[in-house]
């Protein structure tokens, strides 16, 4: 190493192990993976209008979620696989205590939903992030007003 | 014979870094563990809702389905491994489930099972880039 270069260094490692010292910078890098995607050709192989629940729950295994739709249901799968960086400097701004956190952190969980019909016969598929393709979960209430009520809507 | 000054730094921010740094490693398990025999007990257009209790006992979560209805049964393991250097924490999380979710019709009686083993598919892993 030349003269220049340790000249260089040495102050840099300094001021480094001041701050680490300090408890000024705090950095991490994380990988996260939560459950795994259903195979795509599993996915592919299903029919609009013939696959039933029965047959979909046979080829993709057991869904994350079901959820009560109308007279029908919808079956979601969700999963997860991110890496991200979180960086945080904090010191003196003035007289004021001063932190920067930067993260490349996003919600990033997949998910793919399967909706069924009364018959629980597969009417579509839908692929994007979990959280915009769930259905709101209706509350347990009497089944049979429920019913009647929703064949005279339709 | 004297030792070169900048081996003795070299050394120094070595045993400094060292002394810094550390890992740990982790597992959490939530739920009992669903034995694939016992589920493999449950069969379509046989098996009632006493038997379902009586095979892998109460479930986690009950939907209802208009008159028929869905339970749930999930184990989940987490494994979490982190090592810490000087000025980076390196850390991965991997949560897997067994899951098993049966479908009632109006009688209690099971119309489909279906079923996931990858709990034990969690892994320690340390990202590295």
């Amino acid at each position: 190493m030349s003269a220049r270069l340790r000249g260089i260094a040495a102050p840099a490692l300094g001021a480094a192990l001041a701050l680490l010292g300090a408890g000024c910078v705090d950095g991490d890098y994380n990988r996260r993976r939560i459950y795994q995607e259903p195979l795509a050709e599993s996915v592919d192989a299903l029919t609009v209008g013939t696959s039933d629940v029965g047959a979909v729950v046979d080829s993709l295994g057991a869904p994350l979620f079901v959820i009560e739709v109308g007279l029908g249901l919808a079956l979601a799968w969700g999963w997860e696989d991110v890496t991200n960086w979180n960086i945080e400097v904090s010191g003196p701004i003035g007289d004021a205590q001063g932190t920067v956190r930067y993260t490349s952190e996003t919600s990033t969980i997949r998910g793919l939903v399967l909706f069924f019909d009364e018959a629980w016969r597969l009417t579509s598929v839908r692929r994007g992030f979990l959280g915009d393709l769930l259905p709101k979960r209706l509350p347990p209430r009497d089944v049979d007003l429920d019913i009647s009520a929703k064949s005279r809507d339709d | 014979m004297q030792t070169p000054t900048h081996l003795l730094r070299a050394a120094a921010v070595l045993a400094l870094g060292a002394s810094l740094s550390g890992c740990f490693f982790s597992k959490s398990t939530a739920n009992p563990a669903l034995p694939p025999e016992a589920v493999a007990r449950i069969v379509p257009g046989t098996s009632t809702a006493d038997d379902v209790v009586a095979a892998i006992g109460a479930p986690n979560e009950v939907v209802q389905l208009g008159r028929r209805s869905a339970w749930k049964y999930e184990h989940t393991v987490e494994k979490q491994a982190a090592v810490f250097l000087v000025l980076l924490g390196l850390r991965g999380v991997d949560t897997q489930a067994d899951r098993v979710w049966v479908f009632f019709d109006e009688d209690d009686r099971v119309l489909h099972v279906g079923t996931l083993f990858q709990a034990g598919a969690a892994e320690y892993d340390v990202p590295v880039f």
